[in-house]
């Protein structure tokens, strides 16, 4: 319960930290503020949710595609180059055909968690996020990088998704040879924690940098 | 057995906390790393900016002293072909009167005339400090030595000059380089500090050559002249550099001010390390 109560009170702070300063934010983290937003509603769905229909099935496929659009969209505004734009708007589009299909097909929403759509979603923006460490290096502008939201945003999902790709190998693992393991537990929800604090950091450093910033990308 | 499962599981659960926490600290090790190079990067960026900002104010300074040279150029040509000849054509009419006058017309006319002499010969000697061929063919140290004789005969300031060592050429370009250096720091001295005299002193070494300006006037502290555009002082400093060579200037309120300027003839560089030849483009 007090771990629960821990990662609503961080979703809510980093949702709120969005709100407040939306107006002063680029687009790309204008979408970041609304999805953590929608992040925060769906936490405290998720719970309920379980409280009445002792599964949260749905409320994760939702999330998983409401998370991967986000996301989308908002690395497509922060590359620069037409071609990684591409890269990312192939492989997010793909993903999100994916997702659409695993819902309905392979792992039904109603009756089964979406490992595969997590899977497959931690990868492919374990991918994209290192195009946009690329993009950062070779456009680097004078700027302390602590104090750009493009890198913490970046970080944030890279972390996450590197580890819960390795969470979901490892709880797999442990599955099929009985093991119970507490660390990974503690690593799930420890990640999940760290990635809001994360973005809600990138949403409070972020400034709209007009005519100075190689992620200009305002609407 | 139970026992030996236990230990088993336990001894994978160990692995798997390990695996966790070593790519854990993997992923923040990349992230750190990335870090390090991005900051690399920045300093890499910052330092072809400044130096491609050298280049930009290295060639703002030719272009602005190649104009300045044509405007001098074509200024000391319309003294000598127009206005000298003008003149000259007005004392020739002046004689023409003197004719018919009395004796007291004919003195004041006189008086005149010697005026319009002086100015002519005033205005040729302008002419010549204006003009680079002038300069180029009589040399930095005969050049000085005019524009010396000028000063002294307008009384306005006292200037001495002295030259040490064997004189030898430094080129036109950068010649005309130290004339103009020359020219500003006695306007400088003529139109700010108040100066009674100024002291000239050219050294010529074989691996070094030594421009010295010094005057009397009231000084100043650097701090007050460093940032206002169009300081006479900062185009000192750029036109040495301009030309290879390092001006330094010294100051202090009541002490007059001091411009060295020293040129090493046999090993020539610009501001950003790249050899220099003899010539603005």
């Amino acid at each position: 319960m007090m771990l629960f109560i821990f990662r609503i009170l961080i979703s809510f702070i980093a949702a709120l930290v969005g709100m407040v300063r939306y107006k002063k934010l680029t687009m790309p983290f204008k979408i970041l503020s609304i999805y953590l937003v929608l992040v925060f509603i769906q936490e405290i769905v998720n719970k309920f949710y379980i409280i009445l229909h002792k599964n949260n099935y749905i409320i994760m496929h939702a999330g998983t595609l409401i998370k991967c659009v986000s996301l989308s969209i908002i690395y497509y505004y922060l590359f620069q180059k037409r071609t990684a734009k591409t890269i990312s708007g192939i492989l997010t589009s793909l993903l999100t055909i994916f997702i659409l299909i695993n819902a309905f097909v392979f792992e039904p929403f109603d009756s089964t968690f979406p490992s595969n759509a997590l899977t497959a979603d931690d990868v492919v923006f374990v991918i994209i996020s290192l195009l946009l460490f690329k993009q950062m290096l070779q456009y680097a502008v004078q700027v302390n990088i602590y104090k750009q939201g493009i890198f913490w945003f970046n970080s944030a999902v890279l972390f996450f998704s590197g580890t819960m790709f390795a969470n979901f190998v490892l709880v797999n693992y442990n599955a099929s040879n009985n093991i119970k393991s507490e660390i990974l537990t503690f690593s799930w929800n420890g990640a999940e924690i760290l990635f809001n604090i994360l973005l809600g950091f990138a949403i409070l450093v972020e400034i709209n940098r007009k005519g100075n910033s190689m992620y200009n990308a305002t609407s | 057995m139970p026992q030996v499962k236990v230990i088993a599981a336990a001894d994978e659960i160990t692995r798997i906390e390990v695996m966790t926490s070593i790519f854990s600290v993997f992923l923040v090790g990349c992230v750190i790393y990335f870090v390090v190079l991005y900051r690399n990067r920045q300093v890499k960026n910052k330092k072809e900016q400044e130096e491609r900002e050298a280049i930009f104010q290295q060639e703002l300074l030719k272009t602005q002293v190649e104009i300045q040279e044509q405007t001098f150029e074509q200024i000391s040509k319309e003294i000598h072909d127009n206005i000298t000849q003008v003149l000259s054509f007005v004392k020739l009419t002046m004689r023409s009167l003197g004719n018919g006058l009395d004796e007291a017309n004919k003195a004041k006319l006189n008086d005149s005339r010697e005026l319009l002499s002086q100015t002519i010969i005033d205005l040729r000697d302008m002419s010549k400090s204006m003009s680079f061929e002038h300069i180029a063919s009589a040399g930095l140290a005969k050049s000085i030595e005019k524009e010396v004789e000028r000063m002294n005969k307008s009384d306005v300031i006292k200037v001495s000059y002295a030259i040490s060592g064997k004189i030898y050429s430094l080129g036109e370009q950068r010649e005309l380089v130290l004339f103009r250096i020359l020219q500003e720091s006695i306007n400088n001295a003529l139109k700010h500090s108040g100066a009674k005299h100024f002291n000239i002193s050219l050294q010529y070494r074989e691996d070094l050559f030594n421009l010295t300006l010094q005057d009397d006037g009231s000084g100043f502290t650097p701090a007050s002249v460093e940032n206002k555009s169009g300081s006479g002082l900062r185009n000192i400093e750029n036109r040495a550099a301009m030309i290879g060579g390092k001006a330094t200037i010294d100051s202090a309120p009541g002490k007059g001010c001091r411009v060295c300027v020293d040129l090493y003839p046999l090993k020539q560089f610009n501001t950003n390390g790249a050899s220099h030849s003899n010539s603005f483009s």
